[in-house]
């Protein structure tokens, strides 16, 4: 197959043409499944230095995949993922629930949905549906019901891990029945994943609060994009204001090099593994 | 031979042929019975497991009619039930021409009771009474009609009327022998023979009850739900295809009644009757009244696997235990196949499934309750609609999330149980400057509190409970949020106070020696923020 393609591959000149670029860009988005619209994410209106999701921008359902870091970072992951939810219940009008899918077992790690904490995080808890599962498969055929009932705004799972059959289920569950997705696998390793975009969380060091300048400041993660329709990666630090259910950047990509971040996940006390390298351009 | 203790004596209770030919009989003693009969075999009498076997039986009964039950009609009489005379009861009316008649259905029941082994008797009469004499003191399976009923009756013995002992003893001394000698006597000549007026009424009352002159209720083991389905086959089903589509049967005929009627199911229980008289009972619940056949089969198909037809599967029952009333409403149809619209309705179709697959307690929607410790301020909620049955009355609950007041600095997920921790934090009130959990040790660089938590002063709503020794319910605790270098943010506690006059109190010295610690207060993590 390989080199029969090989065969009919033009001249490396031709290939870097722009046409043929955006051609090829085409195709790869018609069998993903996003209509194969053509050019960058300037042409979207989408800035660059934003990130996809959390953006302004209405965004269409489909499975985002948000790992942790590092082991004490699940809970970052979680609240992230919070904090997506929270933007799109302001975004819906209506009074759909969401589906909280969970292993007993990871449930002895972090703890359960806790409602008066939904509630301070601005999330009326009564629009939780929680759903604790013995094994990941009872998880992943919840979420899938989920997805398929179409009466839910979003579906999360906090799984041991997906592979690729079961995020591609999920994929395309949340794709046909308009219903987002989240999947938080506690075993992050190199699984492919058929995510429309995968995020890894970190927790960032809070910026102090002008009012109380010894407290804690509002919630920050250093995120980020591994994976995305457009090839667009990237890292970027975001401040959540649970009041206002608004995310602000801290830093945009090019404030924390790439090597301190890499030297922050070596450093010995954190068990993450390595961040796969993207070799896309935007 | 079946031996029980009654009143400090070994006492025979239940024995078999053979026994009695030996002339042995029941309510001898041991010793009498071993000098008669030296090699006899013992066996001590169970009478809870007869119990349950009777109720399976009755149980099984079901499949002839909907109303059936075991027989306590007749507790005080002579004939004990209790000892070994057990009796069912199946009330047949408009059943028996199911079975292609009176004669054909009891010929059935005689078929396959003799087929498990079990010694039994009929009878058949228009009344209770008259059932239970026919089928004791009657020479063979009878069934009495209506003209004739009078006169086989009247033929029973006097024992045929669950009498007490003393009472028949007292009939057979003025020479009464049978029901009919006595049903002759003029009443009031009747009621003055007997020596106290209560023994004259429970003559007279059997005497009615056997002719059917006065009402006898009847408490069937199952209430019979008003709407049911049932499906018996000639062919006992072993294949779980079968049952697959005996299953679909039964749903459409179930919600054809249930829209009749304008019903929605809200508890179901299918019933498989094998045909070596095991009944298997699967139940689903719904969360909103339902009749929609496919939905009600998806319910039962997770479950179905559970049944095992065992050697076969003669009748099938789809039982609509709770009922409600649902409003019409209009199905859109979409391309041609009808489309349930409503969300809500979705939405409670999915918690169905869930639960009937994963269970009921597995899918829950958080409740909110009144209490200040924060562990009972959140109670998992079950998402189906039971009847309430007065538990849980007792906790105070918020009606709703917004009746709660907002608390701030709430994590989003709470540890299951507190866990505790070492942490080295300025006395007496200051946090934590460092802590060690789960052998991770964490340097804190911003702290807010400290937010105290008193202690609940009657009882402590919801389970608290012990986290290494250490009673977390009796004692004050001081909360802080913290925030470590790598703005990882946890929900730390101090439980108890640290004393400056030296004297900690003895729940506070309890707490810590059992937690290992000496200077009176110990370290807990609740919680980590994102």
């Amino acid at each position: 197959m390989i080199s029969a393609h090989a065969r009919r591959l033009p001249p490396a000149d031709a290939a870097l043409r722009p046409d043929r670029l955006a051609a090829l860009r085409r195709l790869i988005g018609r069998i993903e499944g996003h209509g194969g619209r053509s050019g960058g994410l300037a042409r979207d209106g989408v800035r660059r230095d934003e990130p996809p999701l959390i953006g302004e921008e209405k965004t269409r359902p489909a499975l985002h995949e948000l790992v942790a870091d590092a082991y004490l970072d699940h809970p970052a992951a979680r609240d992230f993922a919070l904090a997506l939810i929270a933007r799109l219940m302001q975004q819906a009008d209506d009074q759909s629930m969401v589906l909280w899918c969970q292993r007993r077992l990871d449930s002895a790690e972090f703890g359960q949905l806790y409602g008066p904490g939904l509630k301070a995080f601005g999330l009326p808890p009564e629009r939780f549906l929680m759903v604790t599962g013995r094994r990941d498969a009872d998880c992943l055929w919840a979420m899938e019901q989920g997805l398929a009932s179409r009466s839910l705004l979003a579906v999360v799972g906090q799984v041991g891990r997906a592979d690729l059959i079961a995020s591609r289920r999920l994929s395309l569950a949340a794709k046909a029945h308009g219903t987002f997705c989240f999947l938080l696998p506690i075993r992050h390793g190199r699984d492919p994943s058929a995510a429309r975009t995968r995020w890894r969380i970190r927790s960032a060091e809070s910026r102090p609060d002008h009012l109380d300048p010894e407290g804690l400041g509002k919630p920050a993660w250093h995120l980020e994009l591994e994976r995305s329709p457009h090839g667009q990666t990237g890292h970027w630090t975001v401040e959540w204001d649970h009041a206002a259910h608004h995310f602000s950047l801290v830093s945009k990509a090019g404030d924390q090099p790439a090597a301190a971040a890499a030297a922050r996940r070596s450093s010995p006390d954190k068990t993450a593994s390595e961040v796969i390298a993207f070799e896309r351009t935007g | 031979m079946l031996i029980a203790t009654v009143k400090n004596a070994q006492t025979v209770t239940a024995l078999n042929d053979a026994a009695a030919a030996a002339g042995l009989s029941p309510g001898m003693t041991l010793s009498h019975a071993r000098a008669l009969v030296p090699d006899v075999e013992t066996a001590p009498a169970d009478p809870r497991g007869d119990r349950a076997a009777l109720e399976k039986l009755a149980d099984w009964c079901c499949r002839y009619s909907p109303s059936c039950g075991v027989d306590d009609s007749a507790k005080d009489c002579a004939v004990d039930c209790t000892n070994g005379d057990f009796g069912l009861w199946i009330d047949s009316a408009g059943c028996a021409h199911l079975f292609g008649g009176e004669e054909a259905m009891l010929a059935d029941l005689d078929r396959r009771l003799t087929h498990f082994g079990l010694r039994h008797r009929l009878g058949l009469a228009d009344t209770l009474g008259g059932a239970w004499g026919l089928a004791r003191f009657h020479p063979a399976t009878s069934i009495v009609d209506d003209h004739e009923a009078r006169e086989a009756l009247c033929e029973l013995p006097v024992a045929g009327l669950r009498l007490s002992a003393e009472t028949l003893t007292l009939l057979r001394r003025l020479g009464l022998k049978t029901v009919g000698q006595l049903a002759a006597l003029p009443r009031t000549a009747l009621a003055r023979r007997f020596t106290s007026r209560e023994e004259s009424q429970a003559v007279l009352r059997r005497l009615d009850q056997l002719f059917g002159m006065i009402e006898e209720p009847l408490t069937p083991r199952r209430p019979p739900p008003v709407y049911r389905a049932e499906q018996a086959f000639l062919d006992p089903l072993t294949e779980p295809e079968a049952l697959t589509q005996g299953l679909a049967l039964l749903t459409s005929d179930l919600c054809r009644l249930l829209t009749r009627a304008n019903q929605g199911a809200v508890r179901l229980a299918f019933l498989a009757f094998r045909v070596d008289g095991e009944v298997r009972t699967l139940r689903v619940g719904t969360s909103l009244p339902t009749r929609d056949p496919s939905h009600i089969a998806r319910l039962f198909a997770e479950k179905l696997e559970k049944i095992d037809p065992g050697f076969g599967i003669e009748k099938l029952a789809l039982h609509a235990k709770h009922t409600a009333e649902i409003e019409k409403r209009q199905n859109r149809l979409k391309g041609g196949v009808t489309d349930i619209t409503d969300p809500d309705e979705r939405l409670a179709q999915l918690i169905d499934h869930l639960t009937a697959r994963l269970g009921e307690d597995a899918v829950t929607i958080t409740t909110p309750i009144e209490t200040h410790l924060p562990e009972g301020q959140a109670a998992p909620g079950l998402t189906c609609k039971e009847p309430a049955m007065g538990q849980g009355a007792r906790t105070p609950t918020f009606k709703s999330w917004g009746d709660m007041p907002l608390l701030e600095g709430r994590p989003s997920c709470l540890l299951l149980r507190p866990e505790p921790i070492k942490a080295l934090a300025e006395v007496p009130d200051g946090p934590p400057r460092r802590f060690t959990w789960r052998r991770v040790t964490h340097r804190i660089v911003k702290a807010e509190g400290p937010e105290r938590i008193a202690p609940t002063w009657v009882g402590t709503v919801g389970t608290v409970g012990t986290a290494d020794g250490v009673d977390l319910a009796s004692e004050t605790r001081d909360y802080y949020r913290v925030e470590d270098e790598e703005g990882r943010r946890y929900w730390l506690f101090r439980q108890g106070l640290y004393d400056t006059s030296g004297y900690t109190g003895p729940a506070t010295e309890k707490n810590a020696t059992a937690a290992g610690r000496t200077d009176g207060v110990c370290w807990f993590i609740h919680g980590v923020f994102g």
